[in-house]
């Protein structure tokens, strides 16, 4: 059989559909509502109207159907239950008024639904909000039992498929009463169902169980096997007008919302949280739904929004699979959480083998699975990463990430001695902890600008061998010459580190700096002419050198994973040892790997050597690969010699917020305090004098301490509660004091008086300092 | 590599979602199942439930955890077209006999949505307390409490519609002042056609609006989670995204002309990385505190780490696997002999995997 498509109609203008029902042979469907009653042949690509029975003039009340029922026999009876509490049978081979067969009007009230029996074919029962059920025979005229639920409204009765006699009815005090048609005096069984009304039932065509739709939102499936008892409950998002089992299919059952929610949601019972299938197209509420018959893959609803749809399945939308199935998180300490579903592979296809057979069928498999639904949870804790060498003792230590940044955020010193000094310090720290790349970079700093007598040198290398002096190019390189000045010359030498990246001044530099004729300004009387040698490296670019120099080696995870310690080694082979570079001042040798040996015997360009600006880089660099901790604190060491780097204060703005926020992270509160008051930044110091107020109130009074003076209270005019107990002068500073009795004084007295007391020194109350 | 715990998170259906608060001391988790789990550490250093309570009438997809210095707040999103933010009472003397239940009370309900809310995320603290939520309707809602003292009072600040049903989104964790603020969202959409599905929002304080800047056309594919790497004090952003690949974006967001925030030129987005290692949807990423670790998880059941070196190259570091028999195994992985290594002169050492039983590897 060819799978229809989904298609629609517009029903009519003005009205609305309140409840729909499909003939015999799911044809044709008759909608039923608001002034309205039509039935629709059912095609394949569309529906046609076939009958319009609000015809003419005709339009009392009973007109406007809460819920129709189709024969289960005669293809022309009809039955509609209106919202005056008329129920009316329709003989659709009849004309015009004719048609309107039989007039019931007994409920007192609305009546909800009808429903025709499906092997007696004149029997038709319905339900009302005036709390009965009544019982008819369409070859008499009026009602032949009525059964009285005890409730102010019955919502829905359905005949039972399984016992001919039987019929459940459901009402808005929640619940659920099973009936034998022929005993009108008494239900054989009632039982609470949900706490809320109940607006909709439906029987499983195959097994003995009865779903319920309640405004609490839920579904419920009851076993009727004897005593009734609660099989499935599904949550729903929304109060449940209408379920109806999907045939076919054991767990399925098809549900719309009264409120909220326009979509049919197709729940697979035993998944009760979420919908197995949804069809979203009504932009309205869906008042009725139908399967075809006994076609599991088509739906037909009645909605709200004047249309009537035919929905085919394969059009579905199924929400699972937008639903993402796993989670991941990583904390500070690098720990990491993992939910994911868990796949439903049987265990007897464990072989290997078999693994990829099974994984190509699992595809059909999966929507038999879709309830088993499963995560599992796991916590990952990384090993230790880091190679440390802890204390003198040089056996590797392992230490995660987090503990490296903890321990160098509490062990570097910043201030408060000779920059050497807190270089040497902080690059033992950052060995310490295995941060190798760190500890070169405080080493590189003691080197450039450790020394004392270079405090004020702000260029100390800058030669070359050609005088030319474009700047273009200077890629390609050279060769490097540097020089280091006396003490006698920071002065000169001071000045002319103004002239660091301005390119005219460069010219002028490199004017008097003509290094082969060794034609030094006077004033520059170098003591240690050449202190870096003369090499000559090939590169492909600055950064290159930069990285080949100051590049303290990728920090390679991977490597440092698998092999540390060689690792280390090889770090420390392959880079060159800023120490040395420190000691002997040369030159780096070239990098191990020289891309390509490019000699030119003709040097076009001028070799730059600007520390300020390497040290920027390195800085930058160091921050970009995600340790703003080394950057910030050497940046914070450096004091006042920062100010030569090239970076913008928004810069280092954004860094000190940065390291703040991953101090608070892993809670240093203190040392994120430390950060935050050596910061020469306004915005980042200011974050310590926020929320920093403290609003006292008077000890006496109770009155808030306003006003100029925080001692002085206006209500009691005395500044009595801001005295000492002890020696009754105002305090100024700490103030202790006892929350009891609200009597205290200077920190200092107060701990001496508590020492061997345990009561106020004022009115001997129980204070009872910790 | 890794030491595993494997969690009895007793939930009934599938966890869509688990999170780690600010100091990765507690977490939570949210289930289709419609209840949010709360966790501690017991003394035996291994998560206990503390708090567990039906948050939704329908499946919970996500839920963030607001800056501590709000309080302990979670937001959670779900099925039923809401959202919902959570506190705990700490006010209340917790007593042993206190039902765990009412620990965390609902202070208010979002409900602007008319369909699925498919992610929630709190603001960076520093922009106030802001909720932004993605909704399967293609519309981003911006929440804002302008009290963070009274958390029932949220006002619904921008409304930013996006053509294509959205599956999630993520702030920009810059704290470099001259950066507006950004939030990237993707879209589950699964048509290719429909163009790329990642797009990037800027806010401009002088219009006080949030615009579309950026459509990463680079992904197609649908694309199930994103996350912005804290920024670290780097000078770009970093951008994961998670879909049938894991791609890596660096954005270069331009200083604005004039010190004047979103006034620049345009956001420059740079591809970095693109992997297909999961062979199959990846479904979630997610940073550490850092941004130089990323963990991306993937249908296959693994959870990827990745790690960034010196050049800013991505490569896995290590596999961590839960496998069906729910005893985890994990592998180390190594870095692939990329051609990165050609100018990383010290990279010299790979290993090729694990070795188990040492004394049984054959010397040749």
């Amino acid at each position: 059989m060819a799978q229809s498509s989904t298609t629609w109609i517009r029903i009519c203008q003005d009205g609305h559909a309140n409840g729909l029902a499909l003939n015999r042979d799911c044809t044709q469907i008759a909608v039923a509502g608001r002034s309205l009653l039509k039935i629709f042949s059912i095609e394949y690509d569309g529906f046609t109207e076939v009958c319009n029975m609000r015809g003419g003039k005709n339009q009392n009340l009973s007109y406007s159907s809460n819920d129709v029922a189709w024969s289960t026999l005669d293809h022309n009876i009809l039955a509609t239950a209106a919202t005056n509490g008329v129920v009316s049978v329709w003989d659709l081979s009849k004309f015009g008024r004719q048609k309107q067969l039989l007039v019931y009007n007994e409920h007192e009230r609305t009546a909800h639904t009808v429903t025709f029996h499906s092997s007696e074919p004149n029997l038709l029962l319905s339900g009302s909000q005036d709390g009965t059920i009544k019982c008819f025979d369409l070859r008499l005229d009026k009602s032949v039992n009525t059964y009285f639920s005890n409730s102010e409204s019955v919502r829905d009765v359905k005949f039972s498929p399984h016992s001919t006699n039987t019929f459940a009815a459901v009402s808005e005090n929640g619940t659920v009463q099973l009936w034998d048609i022929r005993k009108s005096d008494k239900c054989t069984l009632q039982f609470t169902a949900h706490s809320e009304p109940i607006y909709t039932c439906d029987w499983h065509p195959n097994k003995n169980w009865l779903a319920t739709g309640s405004r609490d939102k839920q579904i419920k499936v009851w076993n009727m096997e004897g005593k009734a008892s609660s099989e499935y409950t599904i949550h729903t998002i929304a109060a449940v007008g209408r379920v109806k089992w999907r045939p076919d299919r054991l767990h399925h059952i098809a549900s719309c919302a009264v409120v909220v929610d326009y979509s049919i949601h197709i729940w697979d019972i035993r998944r009760p949280f979420i919908p197995f299938a949804s069809f979203n197209e009504h932009t309205n509420i869906t008042t009725g739904i139908a399967w075809k018959g006994s076609d599991p893959h088509v739906l037909l609803s009645a909605s709200k929004d004047s249309t009537i749809f035919k929905h085919a399945f394969k059009d579905a939308t199924y929400p699972v699979l937008k639903a993402n199935p796993q989670g991941a998180s990583l904390n500070c300490k690098g720990e990491l959480l993992y939910a994911y579903k868990i796949k439903p592979v049987t265990m007897t296809q464990s072989t290997s083998r078999n693994n990829l057979m099974s994984q190509k069928s699992k595809a059909p498999v999966e929507k038999d699975q879709f309830h088993l639904a499963q995560s599992q949870l796991y916590a990952f804790t990384m090993h230790p990463l880091n190679t440390a060498y802890g204390g003198d003792s040089n056996k590797p230590i392992m230490l995660k990430d987090f503990e490296c940044f903890i321990g160098c955020a509490k062990e570097y010193i910043l201030n408060g001695k000779k920059l050497s000094d807190i270089c040497e310090h902080n690059a033992s720290i950052s060995k310490k902890y295995g941060k190798h790349s760190a500890a070169i970079l405080w080493n590189y700093m003691k080197a450039i600008y450790g020394s004392l007598h270079l405090k004020t040198n702000k260029i100390d290398a800058r030669t070359t061998l050609s005088s030319q002096s474009h700047l273009i190019n200077n890629r390609r390189l050279t060769q490097v010459q540097n020089t280091r000045d006396n003490a006698e010359n920071q002065k000169n030498e001071g000045e002319e580190s103004d002239l660091e990246g301005n390119p005219n001044d460069d010219l002028k530099l490199l004017d008097f700096l003509s290094p082969k004729s060794g034609q030094q300004k006077p004033c520059f009387n170098v003591a240690e002419p050449l202190i870096f040698e003369k090499s000559q490296i090939t590169f492909e670019n600055v950064k290159c050198l930069r990285d080949g120099f100051l590049y303290v080696g990728p920090h390679d995870f991977t490597k440092d994973w698998s092999i540390p310690e060689t690792a280390l080694h090889n770090l420390q082979a392959a880079r060159p040892q800023p120490e040395i570079s420190a000691e002997q001042r040369q030159e780096p040798s070239p990098p191990p790997d020289p891309p390509s040996t490019l000699k030119i015997n003709v040097v076009p360009t001028i070799p730059m050597w600007e520390p300020h600006r390497v040290m920027a880089d390195c800085l930058t660099l160091q921050a970009d690969v995600g340790d703003i901790q080394t950057s910030l604190s050497i940046l914070i060491a450096m004091n006042e010699s920062r100010s030569n780097l090239p970076i913008e204060d928004v810069v280092y703005e954004n860094w000190f917020h940065s390291y703040v926020e991953q101090l608070h992270n892993h809670q240093l509160w203190n040392e994120a305090t430390r950060i935050i008051n050596l910061s020469w930044i306004r915005s980042a110091r200011e974050v310590n004098q926020q929320s920093t107020t403290v609003h006292t109130n008077c000890g006496e009074c109770g009155r808030p301490l306003v006003g100029s003076v925080g001692w002085y209270c206006g209500k009691c005019k005395s500044a009595e509660t801001s005295k000492c107990s002890v020696c009754h002068l105002v305090v100024r500073g700490l103030y202790a004091w006892c929350q009891g009795c609200s009597h205290g004084g200077h920190l200092e007295h107060m701990k001496q008086w508590f020492a061997n007391r345990k009561n106020c020194p004022k009115c001997g109350h129980l204070c009872e300092y910790e | 590599m890794f030491d595993t715990e494997t969690i009895r998170a007793d939930h009934k259906d599938v966890i869509h979602d688990v999170n780690y608060d600010y100091y990765g001391k507690r977490m939570a988790t949210c289930s289709s199942d419609q209840t949010v789990k709360v966790w501690d550490k017991d003394e035996n250093n291994k998560w206990v439930v503390s708090s567990s309570w039906k948050a939704h009438s329908g499946s919970i997809w996500r839920l963030s955890w607001a800056h501590p210095e709000f309080g302990q707040v979670i937001a959670t999103c779900s099925f039923d077209r809401t959202v919902s933010v959570w506190e705990e009472n700490l006010g209340d003397k917790v007593t042993p006999t206190m039902a765990p239940m009412k620990r965390w009370t609902r202070r208010t309900t979002l409900v602007d949505s008319r369909t699925s809310v498919t992610d929630v995320k709190f603001a960076p603290k520093h922009l106030g307390l802001l909720l932004a939520t993605a909704s399967a309707d293609g519309i981003i809602r911006i929440y804002e409490a302008p009290d963070i003292m009274n958390l029932s009072q949220w006002s619904l600040q921008h409304e930013i519609s996006c053509k294509l049903p959205l599956s999630c989104l993520s702030w920009s964790k810059s704290l470099f002042r001259l950066h507006a603020p950004l939030i990237a969202a993707g879209s589950d959409e699964s048509s290719p056609t429909s163009g790329g599905k990642v797009f990037i929002f800027e806010y401009s304080e002088n219009a006080r609006k949030w615009t579309k800047v950026e459509t990463v056309s680079a992904v197609v594919e649908p694309v199930h989670d994103i996350a912005f790497a804290p920024t670290a004090g780097r000078s770009y952003h970093i951008l994961a995204i998670a879909s049938k690949d894991l791609h890596i974006l660096h954005l270069k967001q331009p200083l604005p002309v004039g010190n004047e925030p979103g006034t620049g030129p345009r956001l420059e987005i740079q591809s970095s990385a693109q992997f297909t290692d999961h062979y199959c949807h990846v479904w979630r990423v997610c940073w550490n505190i850092t941004g130089t670790m990323l963990a991306s998880t993937g249908d296959d059941g693994s959870a990827r780490i990745w790690k960034m070196n010196y050049m800013k190259n991505w490569k896995c570091a290590a596999v961590v696997k839960g496998d069906g028999n729910q005893s985890p195994t994990e592998t180390f992985l190594q870095s692939q002999q990329s051609s990165m290594n050609v100018s990383t002169p010290t990279t010299k050492y790979y290993k090729k995997g694990t070795i188990a039983n040492p004394s049984q590897v054959p010397w040749h």
